[in-house]
């Protein structure tokens, strides 16, 4: 339950800001230290609990505003686009190695090396084009996943999109929103061979030999 | 005490300005820059932290958390990047200060 403004204003700030990286929990605990300074200020000038933590809150302005603002700003250049349109806010692309055509490694062997490099060069390819994805990732996604991307990142969303790709094709096999940390369809639970974090984006190249949970 | 437009463009150059007297975190930012200005200036919180932040980024300046009575806060302080800024910004300033004294002319 939570209890007066201040617990509701960062309630709010922690579901838009998100705590994934490093800079996002800083900012977060900056701003709920200041809050509970502003609160205890108001409070030895007299004012109640309650008229001490709306002023805290108002000072701070709207949550969503104040997350905006916060978000690390992007260190990709050129924002990830499919068909132009998808805007880099709060989407996350994982690039996922398809399971068609390779053969399974004995468990506990470390992945092979031409799949590893497959990988690596796959989230090179898509970091290095001018528009920020293969072209293949751009022909091959459906419509209806570029307007839906392109609404999740209009309304600034944390949502993220995982969009599997072949790396030995750069062809698309399948995408999903990501809800709870898990892409719903065909990618989920992905084991991760290699990965590049870079500014609000996630490439992650994934093992296909291992099973989806 | 001024707000809005005014400050609006203004507010990164206050706070490198500010954090000329020695590095601090944002509420005793704020507090300072209220004494600074006589009062003019009570920059909000929700206008300062993205400033910082901004500015963090840019490299003008450095922050590392700071225990104080129990608790952590985060300090901000100039980089040389930020100094070199800020004089830069004074200069600007001194500068826009006396045209527009010239063109408005003194007080009656």
């Amino acid at each position: 339950m939570i209890n007066g403004p201040v617990e509701a204003f960062l309630a709010e700030l922690e579901r838009h800001l998100g705590r994934r990286d490093e800079a996002r929990r800083r900012a977060y605990a900056e701003v709920k230290e200041h809050l509970y300074d502003l609160v205890a200020e108001s409070r030895a000038r007299g004012l109640d609990e309650l008229a001490a933590e709306t002023d805290a809150v108002d000072r701070f302005g709207a949550p969503l505003a104040l997350a905006r603002a916060l978000r690390p700003a992007r260190r990709l250049r050129r924002s990830v686009q499919v068909g132009g349109a998808l805007a880099a806010a709060g989407t996350c692309i994982m690039l996922a190695l398809s399971a068609f055509g390779t053969s399974a490694p004995k468990s506990g062997t470390t992945v092979a090396q031409p799949l590893q490099s497959a990988a690596k060069r796959a989230i090179k390819d898509v970091l290095k084009s001018p528009s920020g994805h293969t072209a293949a990732a751009a022909n091959e996604l459906p419509e209806w996943c570029i307007r839906t991307i392109e609404t999740l990142n209009a309304e600034n969303s944390d949502t993220q999109i995982l969009v599997a790709l072949d790396p030995r094709t750069g062809r698309v096999v399948s995408w999903g929103r990501n809800v709870n940390g898990y892409a719903a369809g065909a990618v989920c639970r992905v084991p991760t061979i290699t990965s590049k974090y870079i500014g609000g984006l996630r490439f992650a190249a994934v093992d296909p030999n291992r099973p989806f949970g | 005490m001024l707000g809005g437009d005014p400050i609006r463009g203004h507010v990164e150059t206050m706070i490198l300005g500010a954090l000329r007297a020695g590095p601090t975190h944002g509420y005793s930012l704020i507090v300072r820059l209220r004494e600074l200005s006589e009062g003019a200036f009570d920059l909000k919180e929700g206008t300062v932290y993205p400033a910082l932040h901004r500015l963090e980024r840019d490299g003008k300046l450095a922050s590392g958390w700071s225990q104080e009575s129990g608790r952590k806060r985060r300090v901000y302080e100039l980089t040389p990047a930020g100094e070199a800024a800020l004089s830069s910004e004074r200069q600007a300033w001194v500068t826009f200060s006396r045209g527009m004294s010239g063109v408005l002319g003194s007080a009656p």
